[in-house]
């Protein structure tokens, strides 16, 4: 009988015939980088990119890696990902891995709608009904923060996450000359932590996110008058460049570290997973390289009792993506989910993953069960680049956001 | 879709191998096949299976993940080699259920393919040195580009071990070995020669007979020592200049770790039949691509395991080589009417739903054998038993 490469039935063979990019707005303004493939049994996929204000140059990524895919089987999706990965010698950037990414996640949501099943089953199954998920909680004042997190709670969320304060004068600053003093801001921190412990009780869980705006000297001292309050987590507690420096933390710190939202691909992770100096893997599977790299690191995080916390600032895509993995994977410790699913973008998205009680879960629908409205993201194309906000020493020195 | 019975065939075939497949049912009339990897053990499996069976009956054949999961860890001790080979058995058979259900290749639910074919290595054997050399040539005549045989017994012949008490005096050993490489490879310059150490030596005696052997550039020196303690692959690593491979008798990853992530081997050597099934061995050899370590899947098996791990080669990036001790569809046709396929040294998954290999129920059913058995024993010249 001849090979599999000259022997598929014409009638069973699907063939990507295209891939567009779509930087857009929701109706309240908040921008997206979504990337769609066609075939030509008139099933379609969507993905997300993970640094949307580098999406001009992902755009052109996406054009670039077209050329590979345009009459392949969506099914291939780790020969399409070695091809983009390493099939220009160089190994992908996080400029191709968005762009990998997007494709990768929306070919799984092809392979899901051709055979009529939700992309978790194709990840291995349900080994969950549902996956418990925190919330972005905000306050520009301690007051506001704690407010803001008590009405997180009435609403049925069991966490609640906030990031390191800024020092201008408003925690959270929305202009571009923001302010991150070191010592101040630990020291907000902590007050802000011991006042939202208080407020919520012990039973809702704390994730603090450092937001790489600390070095690792003033996390490890913060880290310490943080301990008391019992926070679930401590996130990217200093940049993300060099992941060696994950062991000194690890030997400084009796919290539970959390980090891993800016690596494209496996390999930063290795060093982490392999000498457990992190405890929570933060994979952004927008950026990461999609769900066929995402997996490959969950599964390996089982082998070290290392649970997955996926990385989900993004739309709606970004969310079933990180949905439909969680379901399917033994080792997940919380979901990130900024906004209850089905309440922003639904302009977009007319239909979304679903979320109850402060748990998120995929419906049983054929692939990543969302739905997008092309039309509307065709009327809302915007320029995708940008910048994030700026934050500066009282020295005039630029910090990390 | 529910699983509706799972049953366990320990049979032999008309030349009188023997094999321990299982057969998952289901309420949609679809069913799939599995293999243990220790048949041997074949009556504590099946045993285990039928335990087993309690938590995957009733199921969804689509929640692999979630049913391994139980089967490894639902009764608090991790599951141990007889249980690993029941749930790889079982986890295998939900895979063809899963490919079958959809109509099509495993392969294909793996991620793939990746490759159209996968290079295969045979057995070859022969109680003197020409008779090795004579079935080496024959092999490569018929297209294979690799041979394969192990630590040579040193009496009464180097395979002649029928009578099941064999000699294995290690330096003697060593010496022939060295011999048998060196003739094989003036025979047959191109050829790649997979040497099994078979765990016959100690970590002294195989250091010394690697450098001897390190002329004859084989492809990879496999099981160098025994299996029970990884970390000793530390010694190995440093004092053998050959490429190693190891694995085959570990259960789950948790064995790999420490090989893999300290690159103390060069190829995983992971059998699907005992290492927990598709499920377990692809967590494995996506962290091995982590490593640029291939996987050389172990398959000394029957029709279903060599299905599995070509499946499992297609669709995998990290592939240095597939076992396969004989062509398929050459052996087994009366149990096996339907295997995979073989030409010119490269075995491939034919484009069909599931593993692409099929049973006859009536034929296993009239050819039950008691699996339950021992490999044949190796003793040292003052009577010391030493392993096979």
């Amino acid at each position: 009988m001849p090979r599999p490469s000259s022997n598929q039935p014409e009638s069973r063979i699907l063939k990507i015939t295209g891939l567009k990019s779509f930087p857009v707005a929701d109706a309240e303004g908040n921008k997206y980088f979504f990337v769609k493939v066609y075939t030509d049994a008139g099933i379609d996929g969507i993905g997300e990119a993970g640094i949307r204000i580098w999406g001009n140059a992902i755009g052109k990524a996406v054009e670039h890696l077209s050329e590979i895919l345009i009459g392949e089987n969506p099914w291939s999706t780790e020969r399409h990902w070695q091809k983009m990965f390493r099939g220009n010698f160089f190994p992908a950037d996080k400029v191709y891995m968005c762009a990998i990414s997007a494709i990768d996640i929306a070919l799984w949501d092809i392979k899901g709608k051709s055979v009529d099943m939700p992309v978790y089953k194709l990840l291995g199954g349900p080994v969950r009904d549902k996956v418990v998920c925190y919330p972005h909680t905000q306050g520009k004042t301690l007051v506001g923060l704690v407010d803001n997190c008590k009405q997180a709670v009435d609403d049925g969320w069991k966490f609640v996450r906030w990031g390191q304060p800024e020092t201008h004068g408003e925690l959270e600053y929305s202009g571009d000359a923001g302010r991150l003093e070191p010592l101040k801001s630990m020291r907000l921190a902590v007050e802000q932590m011991g006042a939202v412990r208080d407020a919520v009780g012990p039973d809702i869980s704390i994730c603090f996110d450092v937001h790489t705006r600390l070095d690792t000297r003033h996390t490890i001292e913060m880290c310490r008058d943080l301990e008391s309050f019992k926070p679930f987590f401590i996130e990217d507690p200093i940049r993300s460049e060099n992941p060696a420096s994950y062991r000194k933390i690890a030997a400084n710190i009796n919290l539970p570290i959390a980090a891993g939202e800016q690596w494209a691909s496996k390999w930063p992770f290795r060093e982490v997973i392999e000498q457990e100096t992190i405890d929570y893997a933060r994979i952004d599977l927008c950026i990461v390289g999609g769900i066929t790299e995402a997996l490959k690191i969950t599964h390996w995080a089982e082998t070290h009792y290392i649970d997955i916390v996926p990385h989900n600032p993004l739309g709606p895509v970004s969310a079933a993506a990180c949905v439909s993995l969680t379901m399917a994977s033994t080792n997940v410790g919380v979901q990130e989910m900024p906004k209850r699913p089905g309440t922003f973008a639904t302009d977009l998205f007319p239909q979304q993953i679903g979320w109850e009680d402060g748990y998120a879960f995929c419906h049983d629908a054929p692939g990543l069960g969302i739905v997008f409205d092309e039309d509307a993201a065709e009327a809302n194309r915007v320029d995708p680049q940008g910048w994030v906000p700026q934050l500066y020493r009282d020295d005039g020195a630029q910090t990390n956001w | 879709m529910k699983v509706s019975a799972i049953k366990s065939y320990p049979v032999q075939d008309g030349d009188g191998r023997g094999y321990f497949i299982v057969k998952v049912e289901t309420d949609a009339g679809i069913y799939g096949l599995g293999e243990i990897g220790i048949r041997n053990w074949g009556n504590a499996i099946e045993t285990a299976i039928a335990h087993l069976s309690e938590v995957v009956i009733g199921q969804d054949p689509w929640s692999t993940e979630k049913l391994w999961q139980k089967m490894f860890r639902a009764n608090f001790f991790p599951a141990d080699t007889v249980y690993g080979c029941a749930i790889s058995a079982i986890d295998i058979a939900l895979w063809d259920i899963k490919g079958k259900s959809v109509d099509m290749p495993v392969y294909k639910l793996l991620g793939g393919p990746v490759r159209d074919k996968v290079v295969c290595y045979p057995h070859v054997n022969g109680n003197t040195l020409q008779e090795l050399i004579d079935d080496c040539k024959a092999h490569v005549d018929r297209g294979w580009k690799f041979v394969r045989w192990h630590q040579p017994q040193t009496l009464p012949g180097l395979y002649n071990d029928i009578d099941g008490h064999g000699i294995l005096e290690p330096r003697e050993s060593m010496k022939l070995a060295v011999e048998q490489i060196g003739g094989v490879r003036a025979a047959l310059p191109d050829v790649e020669i997979c040497f099994d150490v078979h765990t016959r030596l100690d970590t002294t005696h195989v250091i010394e007979m690697c450098r001897d052997l390190e002329e004859f550039k084989p492809f990879f020196i496999e099981d160098p020592i025994r299996s029970e303690n990884p970390a000793s692959y530390r010694k190995i690593m440093d004092k053998i200049n050959l490429p190693i491979a190891a694995g085959e008798q570990w259960v789950s990853k948790w064995p790999f770790r420490e090989v893999i992530e300290n690159e103390t081997i060069d190829y995983a050597r992971i059998d699907l039949c005992i290492v927990g099934g598709i499920t377990e061995a692809l967590k494995i050899t996506h962290w091995a691509e982590t490593h640029y370590i291939d996987i050389v899947p172990h398959n000394p098996l029957g029709p279903v395991s060599a299905a599995a791990c070509v499946n499992l080669c297609m669709a995998s990036t990290n592939v240095g080589v597939q076992e396969m001790p004989r062509q398929p569809g050459t052996f087994a046709n009366d149990l096996f009417p339907q295997q995979i396929e073989w030409e010119d040294g490269y075995a491939w998954v034919p484009d069909a739903p599931g593993l692409g290999v099929d049973f006859d129920e009536s034929v296993a059913e009239s050819n039950r054998v008691d699996p339950r058995g021992w490999v044949s024993q190796l003793r040292r010249n003052d009577g010391a038993f030493t392993n096979w």
